[in-house]
C-alpha cells in the first residue's frame, strides 16, 4: 500500500539567522514557524520532516521545546508532520538531543537518507517499555492493527484495548503513521510509509 | 575606586541624590563590565529625559566606555564593534526588541564572543558559555511580552587573558513581576522570593514550559567551570559560587535598582572576581 506523503529535509544550520548553535526560545519559535510553513507549502496531508543537524555544534532545550511543538497532532486541514533527525555530527550533540527528549518523554527516529529512502538508525530519547516493545513490533514485523498484535501475543495479559492505547501513543509521538482500513487503523513506522 | 556589580546599588543611590563620584585618576574610576552596562544605560536614560544632573553624575565616573554604550543605545547601531567578523575583547549588543535576537547581527555578536574567548580553538566550555549567554538574553526579551515592543536591554562580554565575563541587563519590571504572569508564581511576595524560585525551583515565566530552560541550562552547563553567577532583581541579589557539585549561595539586600541583571564570571584560575574594563 502506498501512502501519499512527502519527505522534506531541512538543514537547521541554514535557517536564518544561520548559526552552528541553536539556542533560545525566540529562535526556536521562529524556526518552528518556518518548519510549519515548509510543511504546509508542499500541500500533502502527510509530511516526513527530516531535521538535518549537519554543522550544528550545540542545541539547547529552550530551542528544542519550540521545535518539537511542530510535531504535535495537527489541527484539521493541517498536515501531519512526522519528525526525523539526521547527520548528528558529535557525541556531545547526541547527548544534548538525548537529554532533552528523555526529559520530556519523547523519542525521535534518527535516520540516514540514501537515494531518497530512509534507513533507520537509533531511536533518540526515551519510550516507556511497553511503547518501545510495540514500536519494535512494527519495525521488525511490519504494519499491524491492534487486533493483529493482540492475536499475535494471545498468551500475554494485554487486551486489544491495551495494544490500541500503545499504538495511539506511538502515533501521538509521530513515530507511527496510521491509516484507516474499515473499522480499524493500520499502524506502521513513520519512516516506512511506502 | 573599583566599581563592580556589587556597587550598583550605591551608584543608583548616588544618581538619585545627584551626588557626583569624582576620581583622583585622570582615567576615571576602574569599572567592571556589569557596572559599565548599568552606567551606560543610565547615561542614555538620563540624557533621553534631559536630566542634566543625573547625566553629570554618571559622567563623573569618568570611564570613556560609559558614553560609548550610551551612544549605542541612542543611535541605530546594535553593537560597539564595527566589524562583524573581527574578534574584540569587549563588545556590547543593544537589544531593542525581540526580533533583534533573530538577527544576523546577534549571531555575529555571539560568534565574536565565542571566537575571542576560545582564541580560535575548539573549546567545549566556551561553546557552553556561548549557549548560556544566548539563553540569558532570550530570557530578558521574553519578559517584554508578545510583539516587538521596544525595551531597554544590553548584553555585554569582556574577555581577558585570565577569564571572561558576560552580563545581561535590562531596566524592566524584574523577575517577580515577570514570573507573576503565571498563576503558579502569583504568590511571590518579593524579589528575593522570585530569585529563590528561579534558582531553587527553575521557575519560568514562559507559559509553555514547566521549568526555566535558560537558567536550568545555565546551572547545568556551568557546573564544571570555575565561575561566579550574580543574579539581581530590584533590591535583591543572589551571588552563586560554583563549588563544582553545587552552587554556594549568598543573598544580599540593598538599595533598589530598576530592572534585572545576570552576570557570569569565569576565571581560568583563582577566585572568580570581576576585572576592570580598560
Amino acid at each position: 500500500m502506498k501512502i501519499k506523503g512527502i519527505v522534506i529535509q531541512i538543514p537547521l544550520a541554514q535557517l536564518p539567522p544561520a548559526s552552528s548553535i541553536l539556542a533560545g526560545a525566540e529562535i526556536g519559535a521562529s524556526h518552528a514557524t518556518m518548519l510549519r510553513q515548509r510543511a504546509l507549502e508542499v500541500g500533502q496531508s502527510t509530511v516526513q520532516l527530516v531535521l538535518d543537524v549537519d554543522g550544528i555544534e550545540s542545541i539547547t532545550a529552550s530551542y528544542l521545546k519550540q521545535v518539537v511543538a511542530v510535531f504535535e497532532p495537527a489541527a484539521p486541514g493541517q498536515p501531519e508532520i512526522y519528525p526525523f533527525i539526521t547527520n548528528i555530527g558529535s557525541e556531545d550533540l547526541r547527548f544534548e538531543l538525548e537529554s532533552f527528549l528523555s526529559g520530556v518523554d519523547r523519542a525521535i527516529q534518527e535516520v540516514t537518507l540514501r537515494d531518497g529512502r530512509f534507513e533507520p538508525a537509533s531511536l533518540l530519547g526515551r519510550l516507556e517499555s511497553s511503547a518501545a516493545d510495540t514500536y519494535r513490533e512494527l519495525t521488525e514485523r511490519g504494519p499491524a492493527t491492534a487486533a493483529e498484535l493482540h492475536e499475535r501475543h494471545a498468551s500475554m495479559a494485554s487486551g486489544q484495548s491495551t495494544w490500541n492505547n500503545r499504538l495511539v501513543r506511538l502515533f501521538e509521538l509521530r513515530l507511527a503513521h496510521r491509516q484507516r482500513a474499515g473499522r480499524q487503523w493500520i499502524y506502521r513506522p513513520a519512516y516506512n510509509l511506502n | 575606586m573599583f566599581i563592580t556589580t556589587a556597587t550598583i546599588p550605591d551608584l543608583e543611590r548616588a544618581i538619585g541624590q545627584r551626588r557626583r563620584l569624582p576620581s583622583k585618576s585622570a582615567e576615571g574610576h576602574a569599572v567592571s563590565l556589569g557596572s559599565l552596562l548599568y552606567l551606560g544605560m543610565n547615561h542614555h536614560l538620563a540624557t533621553s529625559r534631559q536630566d542634566a544632573e543625573a547625566t553629570a553624575v554618571v559622567e563623573s565616573v569618568g570611564h570613556p566606555m560609559v558614553t560609548a554604550i550610551s551612544s549605542l543605545m541612542g543611535n541605530g547601531h546594535r553593537t560597539l564593534a564595527t566589524d562583524d567578523f573581527k574578534t574584540t575583547p569587549l563588545d556590547v549588543f543593544n537589544v531593542r526588541s525581540r526580533d533583534d535576537l533573530k538577527s544576523n547581527q546577534w549571531i555575529f555578536f555571539c560568534d565574536r564572543f565565542r571566537r575571542t574567548a576560545s582564541g580560535g580553538k575548539q573549546s567545549r566550555a566556551i561553546l557552553a558559555l556561548a549557549s548560556v549567554m544566548r539563553e540569558m538574553a532570550d530570557n530578558v526579551v521574553h519578559g517584554y511580552g508578545d510583539g516587538v515592543a521596544p525595551c531597554a536591554a544590553l548584553v555585554g562580554y569582556h574577555v581577558t587573558p585570565s577569564g571572561l565575563t558576560f552580563s545581561v541587563l535590562d531596566n524592566g519590571r524584574g523577575f517577580r513581576a515577570s514570573l507573576q504572569q503565571r498563576d503558579i508564581w502569583k504568590h511571590l511576595s518579593s524579589e528575593n522570593a522570585a530569585l529563590d524560585a528561579v534558582v531553587s525551583k527553575q521557575a519560568t515565566s514562559r507559559a509553555d514550559q514547566s521549568s526555566g530552560g535558560g537558567f536550568k541550562q545555565l546551572f547545568s552547563s556551568l557546573l564544571d567551570l570555575n565561575g561566579l553567577l550574580v543574579l539581581r532583581s530590584g533590591p535583591s541579589s543572589f551571588i552563586l559560587k560554583n563549588e563544582h557539585t553545587h552552587w554556594k549561595r549568598r543573598e544580599v539586600e540593598s538599595h533598589p535598582v530598576p530592572g534585572a541583571q545576570v552576570t557570569y564570571l569565569f576565571r581560568r584560575a583563582g577566585d572568580p572576581v570581576e576585572e576592570a574594563v580598560s
